[in-house]
């Protein structure tokens, strides 16, 4: 993989539901090794942006590629972990077997699961440190464990990108500290790119922040000072206050992987 | 009971009871976790439209109920997925214009009709040897699709989106699935009736699934649990000359907040050791 090829590039798109346009004019490169953070104010498309990247919503205009290909054939390129907003506790269904989730949409249904299948499932799970409780109800796990089994699902498909929507969403807050951890380790072999109204934690891990209602605003800066933060920060309030476009970005570490 | 089995018709009502209850734990099964009670009732109330056609053009009613059912199961699956907004309204419509076109049917065809009652409250005490090879031949469809898809089952029921996104052809696994509900609420038809068809589908495997988190575990206790509730109220229904449908549903529906009971009980036990 050429670490100067994009692995999802969105070029002038366009979309949106029915008569509202949702996405407006986005344009964004994700290289190999990126860590971005996307946040804004809710309804301001950040959900759209992947159902966009993921194939399930057709642009109005404007190009996705995922390493050249189209969404619906590149999608198994990337590692999708949705955010389960109404949990259904009672599901009967262990951690193991969501995680197979991840196998089921490529094997005939005459298929039977391979050795190297089922240690993929196990590596996956051992990665993120659910292997101990590969065979408990998933509804038994709490928020932060479960996201974890969710990530595990993503890398079994052994993904180039992982894309997350709000994964702190129903996690404590060491939890939360303990899945950007992971997010961190993961990210040294893989591109991430999650979404979130959580500005002020996410801005702490990732190597750079997007900011988005209905147009992105992200520059891939490499520069990070304080005020830069700050304005970050504020981003979401300042767009639906003034509808002014400003520069955000935040490096927190120095180093800079693309150079 | 035991001197009552030896007449045939006793015979045939306790067999398709069992054969009833196979089909009718794993699809019970997957319509409570997909959360299609509603489609499925609608299924059932609509092939009441075959049942008119059956007897306007004087073929066999179960054909036509067969023909409407998966008619309406398609077309209803279609409207859940398809429209974004007053989905249930539309089912809702549809669910009628099965029945009144059904009605409306038998109304304009003269002459007696026949056991029409058992169509929409059930007559298990009348059901004929043949329709009990149909039975078979249910079970052994339902089986074999949901053993070859059970993971697609699975994964479409857990979580739709990740599903498709993952390459799992969620609109033909849909689609499948309403289908075998179609051809099973068509065969609970004689034992409960297409008016209570939803009240057998769906007990059994919300009792299993209060006590198990294994979706193969949740089909088997309902499998057992259907068998029981139709076992034990055709007994009553026998031996207190009641309408055997309406008891197996009454039977099945103690049971279910007996259940619901005992697990209530369970978890107050637990809280107040772990406590």
């Amino acid at each position: 993989m050429d670490a100067n090829t994009p692995l999802i590039r969105l070029n002038h798109v366009y979309a949106g539901y029915d008569q509202s346009i949702v996405l407006e004019d986005i344009n964004l490169d994700i290289m190999p090794l990126d860590f971005i953070g996307i946040v804004g104010p809710n309804g301001g498309g950040k959900s759209t942006l992947l159902k966009v990247i993921l194939g399930l919503l057709p642009v109005r205009q404007g190009i996705v590629t995922i390493e050249g290909k189209t969404p619906e054939e590149g999608r198994n390129r990337l590692g999708y972990v949705p955010q389960y907003a109404h949990f259904d506790h009672q599901f009967p269904i262990n951690v193991r077997q969501v995680v197979e989730m991840s196998q089921t949409g490529r094997n005939s249904v005459f298929h039977r699961q391979t050795r190297e299948e089922r240690e993929s499932i196990e590596r996956a799970l051992d990665r993120v440190g659910m292997l101990g409780l590969a065979s408990r109800p998933i509804g038994e796990l709490s928020g932060g464990q479960r996201q974890r089994v969710y990530i595990a699902r993503a890398l079994a498909a052994d993904p180039h990108v992982l894309l997350l929507d709000e994964p702190t969403a129903s996690i404590d807050i060491e939890g939360r500290a303990s899945v950007y951890q992971l997010l961190s380790e993961l990210n040294e072999k893989i591109a991430i790119l999650l979404i979130s109204h959580d500005i002020g934690t996410i801005s702490s891990f990732v190597k750079t922040v997007g900011c988005m209602s209905r147009k992105l605003f992200y520059h891939h800066d490499k520069q990070l000072t304080p005020e830069m933060i700050d304005e970050a920060y504020h981003c979401p309030v300042d767009l639906i206050a003034h509808g002014v476009p400003h520069r955000v970005f935040a490096l927190p570490h120095s180093e800079d992987p693309h150079a | 009971m035991i001197e009552a089995l030896q007449y045939e018709f006793m015979r045939n009502a306790l067999l398709a009871g069992l054969l009833v209850s196979i089909a009718c734990g794993i699809i019970g099964t997957l319509v409570v976790i997909n959360r299609i009670v509603f489609i499925s009732g609608g299924i059932a109330h609509a092939a009441y439209g075959g049942i008119g056609l059956g007897y306007f053009l004087g073929f066999d009613p179960t054909l036509g109920a067969i023909g409407f059912s998966l008619l309406a199961a398609v077309g209803m699956g279609a409207v859940q997925r398809k429209t974004r907004e007053r989905a249930d309204t539309i089912i809702g419509v549809m669910w009628a214009v099965g029945m009144a076109i059904g009605i409306v049917l038998i109304d304009l065809t003269k002459g007696y009709k026949a056991d029409l009652m058992s169509y929409l409250f059930g007559s298990i005490l009348a059901v004929p040897t043949s329709y009990l090879w149909l039975m078979l031949g249910v079970d052994v469809l339902v089986v074999l699709v949901t053993a070859l898809l059970f993971k697609q089952f699975l994964a479409m029921s857990f979580d739709e989106t990740y599903a498709r996104v993952a390459g799992v052809p969620v609109d033909v696994v849909h689609t499948i699935l309403v289908c075998l509900i179609a051809v099973t609420v068509v065969m609970m038809m004689r034992v409960v009736g297409l008016i209570m068809v939803i009240a057998l589908l769906t007990i059994p495997a919300a009792i299993g699934s209060l006590f198990s988190r294994d979706m193969k575990v949740v089909m088997l206790i309902a499998m057992i649990l259907g068998a029981i509730f139709s076992t034990v109220g055709l007994w009553v229904s026998y031996s207190f000359n009641l309408t055997s449908g309406a008891t197996i549903i009454l039977v099945s529906a103690v049971s279910y907040f007996v259940a619901l009971l005992i697990k209530g009980a369970r978890q107050r036990t637990m809280t107040s050791t772990t406590a």
